[in-house]
């Protein structure tokens, strides 16, 4: 828990100090390394903590991008409309989590696919959502420093609530219904209250993660913020960090994140993207279920085995 | 200490190496193009087109910038046909690789994603594929070689008028009108409806229908169309979307006196898949390799000769794009973004491979060119039926069904 305050420490100040030293490039890779950190630290509350697997988390992006450009568009300040795009977004994990909630393992996954699509599907076919072609805010002044800092916070906002969630009996409770539900229902755990919780308070983040994504790019469409590669990534981020861990989807993020944008902007390995992250996945899942923070604890043990202990290991994350 | 010493000078040479690489005389271009993903296709061809354009100016010793050769150094990145990552790389190639100017990508959608970046660090910005208006007008930065989708329409409306005229088509004509639910589509439908309102006596539409991109199955929209018994099926759609509703309009049996895809009909590929279906469809085109100007003559040899493909009209607007860019840069005889800018916009490239022969912008950044009809015939023909004054063949009407 240590080595994980430590880490959260090393991210607080990359984020919130970035803009005195970094150049405008380099924070624009930071703003999608927070939106990333958000997404995969958020999913990882239910997906991880809880064990239920969504492939449906790019409509919480969704709700909460099209909720900021409609409003704004309406007339409203971009910042007033983050709460109401929180809001729906909580809306509609709890409409979806009634139903999905009594499905179990793949059913339950292959259930929030077709919720995904299902909105995809919904916002190309609507008048006011622009069809495919999607909504733009209003052209008023942008103001890139702001929302880089609107996101940062966000983004340590969402880690700050994930420890203190995994300390309480809350997360005690969400721990007992990913290793056996049936157990912990026995123990007196209102299990689908509990995964409805930890549905819309992920939800809630992602939301208002989907109002900043609409404001920072100006244009939105569903092909872009209800895409399910976006769902993919989001369940991909904490998996190779180390799904169920705290630390895990910040780094799962900030590799999955600052990596592609690198590797599409790099001509000799811009066609091979998709293979490096397969070929990581694919490592991941055979050698080392814990993703990176397992591997960062395994070399820790052999440090320790070899007399030479690795300092700032992220015990516990 | 001495290590200090030494990393602190390895750190002094790189900074100044990444100074000098900058400081070089080469003018720096970005593009951003979906090279892989759902616009693959016709953004690979866009990649192709831009690359030679930009090796042709390359091979003949670099652009004339201010009385000086400079060599270009073009860094094309592949968006993944990701609205978001589009925008984001654009950003990419302007705060990190420090480009003069940007091409834009391919599809109303990217390029919507992508043309509201320039704006933010006042770097010019030109796309050739993209045609909705509602992308115009917002930036001054931002200019486009695609003229308008509503003058596609009218252009067709004007093609039919004229096959009425002559009596090949009977009025009164009814119109089946399917769109794809984005601007593009909502854009051919407007000019589409203003023609026919503005002509009520002679068309009426009975049947409109919106579709979603990259639709799974055309059965049910096909089956309305089928219903409503009109006498010409008027579509607009991407060019996977025209393969898979033509295919199913085929099998269904369905029977219209004239049909079209907006600007798709005349592709290779679309004629290749679709064999005899393709037959007799007409689409007006941003451009034709037909058309009789002796520029476009040159520019099919050598696109054919240089990449082995005969060029279609997303090469040749890529190929025009890059070379109105670079005439611009030259005419602004400097590599100051707001010099680039007014250059493009006051532009007027007059040996233009594009219809009309003369490439403007007008005050929305977008051109505005006449538009080309073609029709595809029997044995994988294609003849350009209007402008009258520049067809090689008779337009075909109605389909003559067997």
């Amino acid at each position: 828990m240590k080595g994980a305050r430590a880490w959260m420490a090393v991210l607080a100040a990359t984020l919130l100090l970035a803009p005195l030293l970094a150049e405008r490039g380099t924070l624009n890779d930071l703003w999608n390394v927070a939106f990333a950190v958000v997404l995969a630290s958020a999913w990882n509350l239910l997906g991880g903590f809880a064990g239920q697997i969504s492939l449906g988390y790019s409509a919480f992006v969704g709700i909460g991008a099209y909720t900021t450009v409609l409003l704004a568009d309406a007339g409203w300040n971009p910042w007033l409309t983050l709460p109401v795009a929180a809001a729906l977004a909580v809306l509609f994990s709890v409409v979806v989590g009634l139903p999905t909630f009594r499905l179990r393992g793949p059913y339950f996954s292959i259930a929030t696919i077709g919720v995904g699509e299902a909105v995809r599907v919904i916002a190309s076919g609507m008048e006011f959502t622009g069809g495919s072609s999607g909504l733009r805010m209003p052209s008023a002044d942008f103001h890139f420093l702001s929302n880089y800092y609107g996101m940062a916070v966000l983004a340590l906002l969402t880690v700050g609530v994930m420890a203190y969630v995994r300390g309480q009996a809350f997360g005690l409770a969400l721990s007992a219904i990913r290793q056996d539900i049936d157990a912990a229902e026995a123990l007196g755990i209102p299990s689908t209250r509990y995964k409805l919780l930890a549905h819309a308070l992920s939800a809630a983040l992602v939301g208002t993660a989907g109002g900043l994504f609409a404001m920072n790019f100006q244009y939105i469409s569903p092909g872009s913020v209800f895409d399910f590669r976006l769902s993919l990534s989001i369940v991909l981020m904490p998996i190779v960090g180390g799904i169920g861990t705290l630390v895990g989807p910040v780094l799962g993020a900030v590799l999955f994140s600052y990596l592609q944008i690198k590797l599409l902007a790099s001509p000799t390995l811009r066609d091979s993207y998709l293979f490096i992250y397969g070929g990581l996945l694919m490592l991941v899942m055979l050698f080392e279920p814990h993703g990176m923070v397992g591997l960062w604890e395994r070399l820790v043990q052999l440090g320790r085995r070899a007399g030479r202990p690795v300092a700032g290991a992220p015990r516990g994350g | 200490m001495r290590l200090l010493r030494e990393f602190s000078r390895a750190v002094l040479a790189l900074l100044l190496l990444h100074q000098a690489a900058f400081a070089q005389d080469v003018v720096r271009l970005g593009a951003v193009l979906p090279v892989t993903g759902k616009e693959s296709k016709i953004g690979s061809a866009y990649k192709q087109a831009t690359e030679l354009a930009v090796k042709e100016v390359n091979d003949a010793g670099g652009v004339l910038v201010g009385g000086k050769k400079l060599k270009i150094e073009l860094s094309l990145l592949d968006d993944t046909s990701d609205a978001a990552k589009s925008a984001q790389l654009v950003e990419q190639l302007i705060t990190q690789t420090k480009v003069h100017a940007i091409i834009g990508g391919y599809g109303s959608q990217l390029v919507q994603a992508q043309s509201v970046v320039p704006e933010r660090y006042g770097i010019p910005y030109i796309s050739g594929g993209a045609g909705a208006t509602s992308i115009y007008g917002r930036s001054k930065w931002v200019f486009g070689t695609l003229s308008p989708v509503e003058h596609l329409a009218t252009t067709q409306m004007d093609f039919l008028q004229d096959l009425v005229s002559t009596g090949k088509l009977k009025a009164p004509l009814s119109i089946a009108l399917i769109t794809e639910q984005t601007e593009h589509g909502n854009d051919y439908a407007k000019g589409v409806k203003a023609y026919v309102a503005a002509h009520a006596a002679g068309w009426t539409i009975p049947v409109e229908q919106k579709f979603e991109l990259y639709t799974a199955d055309y059965r049910p929209l096909l089956g309305r169309v089928q219903a409503a018994k009109a006498d010409l099926f008027m579509a607009d759609a991407h060019l996977e979307d025209f393969i898979s509703m033509q295919r199913t309009y085929a099998q269904m049996g369905l029977r219209n006196q004239m049909i079209t895809y907006g600007a798709r009909g005349a592709d290779e590929k679309g004629r290749k898949t679709l064999g005899a279906a393709a037959d007799y469809i007409f689409a007006s085109g941003w451009w034709s390799d037909l058309l009789p100007y002796p520029q476009v003559k040159a520019f099919n040899a050598r696109y054919k000769a240089a990449t082995g493909v005969a060029p279609e009209w997303y090469h040749a607007l890529g190929y025009e794009t890059v070379r109105a860019l670079l005439v611009a840069l030259q005419k602004a005889g400097s590599l100051e973004p707001e010099k680039i800018r007014s250059a493009l916009a006051e532009l007027r490239l007059t040996d233009s491979i594009l219809p009309g022969g003369v490439l403007t912008f007008t005050k929305t950044g977008q051109a505005d060119l006449p538009f080309v009809v073609t029709q595809n015939k029997p044995g994988g023909k294609v003849d350009l039926v209007w402008p009258k004054e520049s067809k090689t063949g008779e337009p075909v009407a109605p389909i003559p069904w067997q």
